[in-house]
């Protein structure tokens, strides 16, 4: 039996005057997932996002929600909660008349009013700032209250846009773990918009990564990571992100780098690779911070760079080096801290190389 | 499925372009209604007293420009004016004062509203709210209600149909306006930019100067050009206290409108026509300056 | 180039008070970072050192002079806002140029222009010197703010929050740029955040202030592996640290009850002797971070059993969330550390990171 998704969304074409926000996007999302949308500013998530809810109107494509084509629907009849970034309170109404607003505009009774609305605050654990008004609660309460409101009515999707950008960085962790439970607890289909990655990895089921307006790849927190289509992504993934460093393969076993002329021993099995591909220059090599180790020796198998910023974040380290105009960075344990202005080799795992082709930026091994 | 979407579509579009045609049209009627006055004012200007109360209101006639000729001063009638006792003027000295009240008021208005509003919305002061209500309650009195006060109180003091006297009141009627419209545009400019300023090395002045001003430019445009407005049509306290040198426009077309036998149309229709015009160039002029917001930050996605 | 000195710094806003007796010592060339949560009194701190507030009491010094009485021009300090305060109606190079145009300056064209370029150059943003700024990206408007501020060679860069409206990639790089720039141009600066995150990665030495009060001030790792209270401990590091209720549970401190009697954990001899000379034996708080917490398949001595409760990702580490009782925390584990919801795992606790603190006064116990 096929099981219709949730949301789909084909060739969705959204335009401002001559900018393309979003360029035929096709997307599927299962009942009961959660799936993030991410990508840095400008990159269209947030306008994909109110084209579901009804907010925008595409040029083009088609939106379906619950298997129904929502295109011509009014938003209040798309059956979707939406919390905007910056709350949208009403400053006059109490927490408690924030909340029950949609069921009031949807005329339930008074009775199952209370009832619906002290189920929510419960759970969001707001029951005792409900007698406020917005200007005396906390940036926390009122995300609460925010997303209160949009649970409160049961809506088939939940959309929330970027909702913890506007707390305090200690806040974000707590608020994230929250959303997190109260989506396990209800199980309601939601679509999360960031662009922090981190936030990303941590409570997507699925990310769908955008950028100029298109999406780049759309899979769970893992694959994006090890397996990143292009790189945008496997830059824009990660904290920090993949180095790059332009490359061409010479002979049997060597990588000859952008990097002022160094080179690289690689191992048989890449070699064999990008030479079976046909094309061995005009390449990128791509590399995660935590896959490059760092040597005080030579290493034929590495390549040298200079020190220039250690930063200690407690846990672990970023190494910042240099050669020339191009930087990279490497993630260590918080006992490696060597000297800015030091020489040191950078050995990659070869295991974890990853060759890009340098003007698609597409993956190619 | 394919089909009902694409005449769901094309029936959508019809709307849009119904729904486009029925707007304009509104919006063609409503500018009719506010520009038919001022053409027909001007279809009046070229007719004689016999077109002017011909049974049929016709738009084709032969026109003629003596009611400009008497506003210039060319042609002498010996009705014009004589229906009112009083100071009948020649109209291009009043609209000479006119002009020269109102570029007055409206600077002196724009110094001091400006200032004022820059403190007020800088400085932390007791009972601001107060105050700022205090100002704006002098609008809320229709001026008739202080029209024979005032006019008392000038004679006693000797300003009656002085050029000093009409400039204090004028630039009085204008503070709350100005005021309160440039304050406004103030608050909109955040204090970081005095203060990144000042930390440069220039003096609070300079940067109100340097940095500010030019960011509330609509905000000047538009106390302007409310407070032009305000004194250039300005007829109640300039009938009763500009008495004998001091008549403006206003009151002068309305003395030299009337004749021995009724009110001279023809010659109404062309002064009033003349003394729109400056009003009309000017806002042309300040129109860019109008818009708001044109500066501020980037739009994301 | 000077440091900052602050003594006894009070500055009160009626009722309110913002700095309650600050101390501070900014050393020459030094990045100085001051973190704490919003309403701490980060941002009036730095606004008292540029001289746009005065302070109620306490002492300022500018290098040797006191500044108390100098005026914001007088002081020679830079101030990078967190919302770009770019003028809008000039152009980036005009902006740049504009505080050398100041009547505190009054430099010649050519020497404008130089400097201009140099610093346009430092930033990376010498093609968008004839654009206006509502062309420029959020990330090139917080570049020529920081521009705007070096081009003055000023003595002092104050900078407050200037990357949190940023994204958070942009914001990555961004700091270690403006690190680099400082560190070449030896300028000592007070940077404030509350992000700690930025400030373990930036500064030399940083301050924790929360409430006007500064609770400690150190390098970044010092900081880090030794908070000298709950409230330090609490705020820096991300994950946020363990925190357990703990009690003595006999044996000379040999033995730590946690969580009214929920688990118990051994320690060695040299560590519980600083526990063993306190004088309560109750009320304890035990605080260990995430990446301290280790993780086996099988009991052993000094383990416990946790269950699982869900797994982060986060690409170069995982998080996993466990479950004693109804006691959640936190383990950091490499990435190709597996488990499924319910499982059953034995913690251990790596014992020289373990922090106790006395739950009343909220500060730290010595480990030594």
């Amino acid at each position: 039996m096929y099981i219709m998704s949730m949301i789909r969304l084909v060739n969705l074409t959204k335009r401002f005057g001559k900018t393309v926000a979003v360029k035929n996007a096709s997307l599927e999302i299962e009942k009961g997932e959660f799936v993030v949308f991410l990508g840095p500013s400008g990159c269209g998530k947030t306008t994909t996002l109110r084209c579901i809810a009804g907010l925008e109107n595409p040029e083009e494509g088609e939106i379906y929600i619950d298997g129904e084509l929502v295109n011509d629907l009014p938003t209040l009849d798309r059956d979707v909660g939406f919390v905007f970034q910056h709350y949208a309170l009403f400053p006059h109404m109490t927490a408690y008349q924030n909340i029950s607003f949609p069921l009031r505009a949807m005329k339930y009774k008074k009775a199952s009013i209370e009832k619906e609305v002290m189920k929510v605050a419960g759970l969001l654990r707001i029951r005792d700032i409900l007698q406020l008004r917005p200007s005396h609660l906390s940036g926390g309460d009122l995300q609460s209250v925010a997303l209160a409101r949009a649970l409160v009515i049961k809506p088939k999707v939940f959309l929330l846009d970027e909702p913890l950008s506007t707390l305090d960085a200690e806040f974000r962790e707590e608020a994230r773990t929250m959303i997190k439970k109260t989506h396990l607890e209800i199980g309601a289909t939601t679509i999360y918009v960031t662009h922090d990655q981190m936030e990303a990895m941590a409570i997507a089921d699925r990310i769908v990564t955008m950028n100029f307006g298109k999406i780049q790849q759309a899979e769970t927190p893992e694959n994006i990571y090890h397996n990143p289509a292009n790189m945008f992504v496997a830059n824009f993934i990660g904290s920090p992100g993949m180095n790059f460093v332009d490359c061409a393969l010479e002979g049997k076993d060597t990588m000859k780098l952008g990097l002022d002329g160094k080179t690289l021993k690689v191992n048989e099995a890449i070699a064999k690779k990008i030479h079976s591909t046909g094309k061995e220059s005009n390449l990128v090599m791509g590399v995660r911070p935590e896959d490059l180790d760092l040597n005080m020796k030579k290493n034929e198998y590495g390549f040298p760079m200079e020190v220039m910023i250690v930063e200690e974040l407690g846990p672990e380290n970023i190494i910042n080096l240099r050669s020339g105009d191009h930087t990279l960075k490497v993630l260590t344990d918080p006992h490696i801290v060597p000297k800015s202005g030091e020489t040191v080799w950078v050995v990659p795992d070869q295991e974890r190389i990853r060759i890009f082709d340098k003007e698609t930026q597409v993956e190619i091994l | 499925m394919k089909l009902d979407q694409a005449i769901r579509r094309k029936r959508k579009k019809g709307l849009k372009i119904a729904g486009q045609i029925v707007i304009f049209v509104v919006i063609a009627i409503v500018f009719a209604a506010y520009i038919f006055p001022i053409f027909w004012m001007g279809v009046t200007s070229l007719k004689t007293k016999v077109q002017i109360f011909d049974t049929k209101p016709t738009i084709f006639f032969k026109p003629t420009l003596k009611n400009y000729r008497i506003f210039i001063g060319t042609e002498e009638s010996g009705e014009v004016g004589a229906g009112r006792a009083g100071a009948a003027t020649s109209f291009i000295a009043a609209m000479g004062r006119s002009i020269l009240i109102t570029v007055t008021v409206t600077i002196l208005s724009l110094l001091l509203g400006t200032m004022a509003a820059y403190i007020l919305s800088r400085y932390k002061m007791v009972a601001k709210d107060d105050l700022m209500f205090v100002i704006l309650s002098t609008r809320m009195l229709p001026p008739i209600v202080v029209l024979v006060p005032i006019s008392l109180l000038f004679t006693n003091i000797g300003l009656k149909d002085t050029f000093i006297g009409f400039l204090l009141l004028y630039t009085m009627f204008n503070m709350a306006f100005s005021v309160w419209i440039m304050k406004s545009f103030f608050d909109d400019v955040p204090f970081s930019f005095e203060e990144a300023a000042m930390c440069d090395g220039y003096t609070r002045l300079r940067a109100l100067i340097k940095v500010v001003l030019p960011m509330v430019k609509p905000g000047l445009a538009a106390t302007s050009i409310f407070c032009g407005i305000m004194v250039w049509n300005e007829f109640l306290f300039a009938i009763v206290i500009g008495t004998r040198k001091w008549v403006f426009m206003p009151p002068t077309i309305f003395t030299m409108s009337y004749g021995t036998e009724g009110i001279i149309w023809g010659v109404l229709a062309s002064s009033s026509l003349i003394y729109i015009v400056p009003v009309v160039v000017f806002v042309y002029l300040v129109r860019k300056n109008l818009l708001r917001g044109i500066t501020f930050g980037v739009i994301r996605g | 180039m000077p440091g900052i000195k602050m003594k006894k710094v009070v500055k009160t806003f009626g009722k309110i008070t913002a700095l309650n007796e600050i101390d501070l010592d900014v050393k020459e060339g030094e990045f100085f970072v001051l973190v704490g949560p919003t309403g701490a009194g980060k941002t009036t701190t730095l606004r008292v050192v540029s001289g746009l507030e005065k302070i109620d009491t306490g002492t300022i010094m500018l290098g040797d002079e006191d500044a108390v009485d100098l005026s914001p021009a007088d002081r020679d300090v830079a101030f990078v806002y967190q919302n770009f305060s770019l003028y809008p109606q000039l152009t980036v190079r005009q902006n740049l140029e504009f505080p050398l145009k100041s009547p505190l300056h009054r430099e010649a064209q050519e020497v404008i222009n130089k400097r201009v370029e140099s610093v346009a150059e430092l930033l990376h943003i010498t093609p968008l010197l004839d654009r206006m700024p509502d062309a420029l990206s959020g990330g090139e408007m917080q570049r020529v703010g920081i521009g705007r501020a070096i081009v003055r060679h000023p003595q002092v860069f104050l900078m407050d929050e200037p990357l949190s409206d940023l994204d958070a990639k942009l914001r990555e790089e961004l700091r270690v740029e403006l690190r680099q720039i400082q560190s070449e141009l030896k300028t000592t600066t007070l940077y404030v955040t509350h992000d700690q995150v930025e400030a373990m990665s930036m500064g030399d030495r940083v301050a924790v202030l929360n409430e006007g009060v500064i609770h400690q001030i150190g390098k970044p790792q010092e900081v880090y592996s030794n908070p000298a209270d709950l409230f330090v401990a609490s705020f820096i590091g991300l994950p946020k640290m363990n925190f357990f209720s703990c009690k003595v549970a006999g044996n000379g401190a040999a033995e730590l009850e946690l969580e009214n009697g929920l688990f118990k954990i051994g320690l060695s001899n040299e560590a519980s002797k600083p526990i063993s000379k306190l004088s309560k034996k109750d009320g304890l708080i035990l605080g260990v971070r995430p990446e301290s917490v280790k993780l086996h398949a099988e009991k052993g001595t000094g383990r416990f059993q946790a269950e699982v409760l869900f797994l982060e990702h986060f690409g170069s580490m995982n998080i996993v969330n466990l479950q004693i009782g109804e006691k959640i925390l936190k383990a950091r584990t490499r990435p190709t550390y597996h488990a499924n919801t319910k499982d059953k795992v034995w913690l251990e606790f790596e014992e020289d990171r373990i922090i106790i603190f006395d739950e009343d006064t909220g500060k730290a116990v010595p480990r030594t």
